[in-house]
């Protein structure tokens, strides 16, 4: 019996405890053994290298985050088993089973009793080991599941050629923190430090890097022909730049690091001319967007060509102007008290008398912004519309021009319809909405986040709408 | 007081009925739509003519715009295709093939390239309702990829059956050692059930309405399937809203992982310029080297266009349909873009012609330029009709813009490969004079400089033949106040219904007359609810609404198609009708219709919102909740 121990990066320690705990030997293995680690650090790769260097010890997996529940999981469980053995003693026959059946926990025993017993031909006791690739992953996980799997060997008879032995690999502490009177052998994968990531990285990517089709591309449309060295040199510089840029984003996660860079590297790749080649410094600069932003975005490209021109910038947000005014009115309508309307957006409020005219208004004790937008009919939302929605100045006295203040028009309508089948403009009532109705109450569905933004891209200062109003 | 007065202040209502003054027509209509022009000189073959023309470039235009509008749901299924077939071995890491197609109703059907023997394609449909869970949706899927894969193998063994009736099964999938269960150990082990690769293409249908968190744990499962060998996925995501609004609610690495390989189609055509510039040339083609486009007209459809954000095409069409029409219906000298009409210039066309700004500057400039005397008031007396000489020779003269512009587009899209210009844009900016701002966005377009240089010029007569907005009737009949158009088609019923059918020799006189005299129910009681306080009393409404109907011409009506066999009731009708005549008399009988038509008004009116009632109990008094008076 020897165990052969794979070299694994910053985890010898680990490997050396799944050595001693994972043997072909039933007899010298615990049934149950739990690997706990956060994401990304290294706990299946470490596995997987175990058993490869090791053939000889028995094993099947199972990635219970693709089976959702736990009868998909015992019925996985019952057909891998059942799979695996058949697979390694051809000879055997076995009658067979349907995994199907294995819907629950006793009827998973019974499978495996009818299924181990037909290897008792065997000469030798071996064991069998069942991953769990990240047990805790299971979509409807709930707390008994794991102490059924853990007793599973207390309900086989003792005297089976074939053991079955547990391997579950789970992510969180805390779930494995209620099942800690169970005394269960837990090999502990500490979180990689940064420079462990560091170096990880550059020993995966760096070979990957130099042979990418588009970096030769590249450096074969520039007409160079440097030695490798610098192709090196370029790939370990890029990923220690995005390392640094990204460290604090990403945490010591491998994975999230290695999508980073690999959405980069096309760009950053393009970015190599003849000139800073050789210059890490200047290569740095002439692509320093890239390090910026994470890029995560589906849009971020398109709308960055869209604005050029005047009559374009109307639509940067999809939506034309007049949309965005109505939007901005309905903000107004749902957050602002209709009593100040008359004070707020009137232009003649001296001709109104009492209180209202000059509008001492009570501060309010929380900033309205906070609230629930608050219901407002159709009408107020015109009226709004209608007072903020830009007058052309005479200039041109044609009537292509509106100089007189916007009315609803059927345009008007249309946007509004298209504000409410984009779901930024809603009914009160979600269901069954009767738009003829006068008692139809509308609310706006947009954050103080958009709503500024959109204002700001008609050059419209809605904030100052808001100042003032609460303590 | 006498006693007639008395009489007069006793009654419940007075009945008042204005003198209409009917509008006086000022020539008689001919068959066509369109009516005499200049003061009513233009002759009825003139009319004929203009109409004849109008109906030619029309019909024209549409066939062309049909032919447009078709290709864009072609192109957009090749698009699509395109996108879910492409190579995806060259990849270097495992990954979706990603389609968002934005502004989709969800009803877009996925065509797919001919299905070949080796590899399996399936659809799968989900919808917000059947996707509640992960759970549901990974069964559902697996479900509906089982059932696709087994239905052509059925038909195939169907068809071996009767050939020969023994039919060996074996050839079906030896299935019992690995199972088929509903999850993805079906994707996994898909080669050796089926003998085929897999090709999955899940259609997410209106993403908008998914629990975010539930597609993004999908997302996440269906990960795993990736690195699965001869397994390709694909998701196709129907959003209605916008890609950020989408992007917000999934997790960042799923970003991540969707944007490895991601395409956007826009399915609203009205993204780029491509088929709105398409539309805009074959209008300019259909008007080619006749009419003009002013500057003004042009600045109103984009300014209209961008006002409206989904359904822009159509939006154009609508406005140069509506352009052209009213431009042959308004100007007489419309009839003249056909050259060969010039021979029926007469005299009535000179007085217009005079006013023209353009031939006044350039009677001006023969002032200026010392010109003989005598030969300028010929010109303007149409002395041995010099005018008319003169007016034919400027006929055909062409405006050298359509040719510059076709001459940009060329340089643009052949030489620089700029396609995602706006062509109307490009058409205003040449118009006033400014194609060097406008070409200023494509820096490559310098070294092109002098060929593109373009100056607008003027021609005589040329505002007779320009398509422009100058009397306000696209801004008010295109995008009309929503109100007063309610308003219009509520008084005058003939804006909403089919026009009536006016058959030559027609048969009944009351028929005819009844028609022209009674207006809808609805539409009458509208021009009451008009009049009336914000608060009505019912009972005062309907008396008031009996007042106005024309008693006697119902009555004659009513009498008219009992008696008539040939009216249009059916049989029975007339029957319950005849009985109810006799035993009611005509005046109940009327009172009941009258009654009728009052109540089915007034809840319409309910339901259009026009009225409410004060309380759910009491039906005395309904408020207005428009039109409230003054």
């Amino acid at each position: 019996m020897v165990i052969n121990v794979p070299s694994v990066k910053f985890r010898d320690y680990q490997v050396d405890a799944v050595s001693s705990f994972v043997s072909e030997d039933p007899s010298f293995a615990p049934p149950n053994v739990v690997i706990q680690g956060h994401h990304s650090s290294g706990k299946t790769l470490t596995m997987r290298k175990f058993f490869e260097y090791n053939p000889q010890i028995y094993n099947c997996w199972l990635n219970p985050i693709e089976l959702v529940s736990w009868k998909p999981l015992l019925q996985h469980v019952a057909r891998m088993i059942s799979s695996t053995l058949a697979n390694l003693f051809p000879d055997i026959s076995c009658e067979e089973q349907d995994a199907l059946e294995a819907e629950d926990f006793y009827l998973l025993i019974k499978f495996l009793h009818a299924v181990l017993r037909s290897y008792q031909l065997l000469e030798k006791d071996i064991s069998l080991f069942v991953v769990f690739d990240g047990f805790d992953q299971l979509q409807e996980l709930d707390s008994e599941l794991l102490p059924k799997f853990i007793k599973l060997h207390e309900l086989l008879p003792p005297n089976l050629r074939v053991q079955l032995k547990f391997i579950y690999i789970v992510h969180d502490t805390a779930f494995l923190s209620r099942y800690s009177t169970y005394n269960l052998p837990t090999i502990i994968f500490p979180r990689y430090k940064h420079e462990q990531v560091a170096e990880i990285l550059l020993q995966k990517k760096v070979s990957e890097y130099i042979e990418s089709e588009k970096l030769l591309c590249k450096v074969v449309s520039c007409g160079l022909d440097p030695e490798d060295s610098t192709f090196e040199q370029i790939a370990e510089n890029y990923i220690k730049i995005i390392i640094q840029a990204f460290h604090s984003y990403t945490g010591n996660d491998i994975v999230a690091l290695g999508d980073l860079m690999d959405s980069k590297w096309e760009s950053y790749v393009q970015s190599i001319t003849a000139e800073n080649i050789n210059e890490p410094l200047s290569l740095y600069r002439s692509n320093i967007d890239l390090y910026t932003t994470t890029g995560d975005t589906f849009v971020a490209e398109e709308e960055a060509c869209v604005e050029t021109g005047d009559s374009e910038r109307a639509t940067a947000y999809e939506l034309s102007c007049i949309s965005k005014f109505l939007l901005i009115a309905a903000y107004l309508c749902s957050y602002l008290e209709p009593r100040y309307d008359s004070k707020i957006f009137s232009k003649k409020s001296h001709l109104r008398a009492g209180r209202s005219s000059y509008g001492r208004r009570a501060k309010m004790e929380t900033n309205p912004r906070y609230l629930q937008p608050s219901l407002f009919p159709l009408e107020r939302l015109f009226s709004i519309f209608q007072a903020i929605f830009p007058v052309e100045e005479q200039e041109n006295h044609s009537i292509f021009h509106h100089t007189e203040p916007m009315r609803a028009n059927v345009e008007v309508y249309e946007n509004l319809a298209e504000l409410n089948s984009l779901k930024l403009i809603t009914t009160a009532t979600p269901k069954n909405v009767d738009y003829l109705s006068y008692k139809l109450k509308w609310k706006v569905n947009v954050p103080w986040e958009i709503i500024t933004e959109l204002a700001s891209s008609v050059n419209f200062d809605i904030a100052d709408y808001f100042s003032g109003l609460h303590y | 007081m006498s006693l007639n007065e008395f009489a007069e202040a006793q009654k419940t209502h007075y009945t008042v009925c204005p003198k209409v003054k009917r509008r006086r027509i000022s020539c008689e209509k001919g068959i066509d739509p369109f009516v005499k022009l200049l003061a009513g000189k233009e002759s009825m073959q003139m009319v004929n003519k203009r109409w004849v023309l109008y109906h030619q470039l029309h019909s024209q235009f549409h066939a062309q715009v049909e032919e447009i509008v078709h290709r864009v749901s072609i192109d957009m299924y090749r698009e699509i295709s395109s996108v879910l077939s492409k190579d995806t071995s060259k990849r270097t890491s495992p990954s979706f093939n990603c389609l968002f197609l934005l502004g989709s109703d969800s009803t877009t059907t996925i065509e797919l390239h001919e299905q070949n023997s080796k590899t399996m394609q399936a659809i799968i449909d989900l919808t917000p309702k059947e996707s509640p869970n992960v759970r549901m949706m990974l069964r559902r899927s697996m479900f509906k990829l089982l059932s696709a894969t087994e239905a052509p193998l059925r038909v195939k063994t169907d068809e071996k059956e009767s050939f020969a009736p023994e039919g060996d099964m074996g050839e079906l999938p030896r299935t019992s050692p690995l199972g088929i269960s509903y999850d993805l150990s079906l994707v996994q082990n898909f080669r050796k059930l089926f003998g085929k690769r897999l090709k999955l293409i899940f259609n997410f249908k209106d993403v908008d309405s998914f629990n975010s968190q539930v597609l993004d744990d999908f997302i996440i499962l269906l990960k795993s399937a990736l690195n699965y060998k001869d397994v390709e996925i694909c998701l196709v995501l129907n959003i209605n809203t916008n890609l950020s609004n989408i992007q917000k609610n999934l997790r960042q690495s799923t970003i991540r992982l969707l944007k490895k390989d991601f395409t956007v189609i826009d399915l609203s055509h009205n993204k780029g310029h491509k088929y709105a510039n398409q539309t805009f040339q074959s209008f300019l083609n259909t008007v080619d080297g006749k009419l003009n486009l002013s500057a003004e007209f042009i600045k109103f459809i984009l300014d209209k266009m961008s006002n409206n954000a989904t359904h822009n095409l159509q939006l154009l069409i609508k406005i140069l349909d509506y352009s052209l029409m009213s431009y042959f219906f308004q100007n007489p000298f419309s009839v003249f873009i056909d050259p060969t009409n010039v021979v029926n210039f007469d005299e009535n066309y000179l007085p217009p012609l005079l006013k023209c700004p353009t031939f006044m500057t350039f009677v001006e400039g023969m002032v200026h330029a010392h010109a003989p005397s005598e030969e300028i008031m010929a010109l303007l007396d149409n002395k041995n009709s010099t005018l008319e000489e003169f007016f034919t020779e400027f006929l055909v003269r062409e405006n050298p813009i359509n040719d510059h512009l076709k001459l940009v587009v060329d340089v643009l899209e052949n030489q620089l490969g700029v396609f995602n210009y706006n062509l109307i844009d490009l058409y205003y900016h040449m118009l006033t004079g400014k194609l060097h701002e406008f070409l200023q966005r494509w820096p490559e377009c310098q070294q092109f400089e002098d060929i593109l240089k373009f100056e607008p010029v003027d021609i005589i007569f040329q505002e007779l033949f320009t398509l422009d907005n100058s009397k306000e009737l696209f801004s008010q009949s295109l995008f009309p106040f929503l109100r007063t158009n309610l308003e219009n088609n509520l008084i005058n019923s003939d804006r909403m219904l089919p026009p009536a059918k006016r058959l030559p020799g027609i048969k009944d006189p009351f028929e005819a007359e009844f028609n022209s005299s009674v207006d809808l129910p609805l539409c009458q009681l509208f021009s009451l609810y008009r009049e009336a306080s914000s608060i009505i009393n019912l009972y005062d409404f309907f008396l008031a609404f009996k007042e106005t109907l024309p008693r006697s011409e119902i009555a004659n009506f009513v009498n008219y198609s009992v008696e008539n066999k040939e009216s249009d009731l059916r049989h029975e009708d007339r029957e319950k009708l005849s009985i109810l005549l006799k035993e009611k008399g005509l005046d109940n009988l009327l009172d009941k219709m009258m009654l009728v038509w009052f109540v089915q008004s007034i809840s319409e009116f309910q339901h259009m919102g026009l009225l409410k009632t004060q309380s759910n109990k009491s039906y005395e008094v309904v408020e207005k909740c428009i039109w409230r008076g003054l």
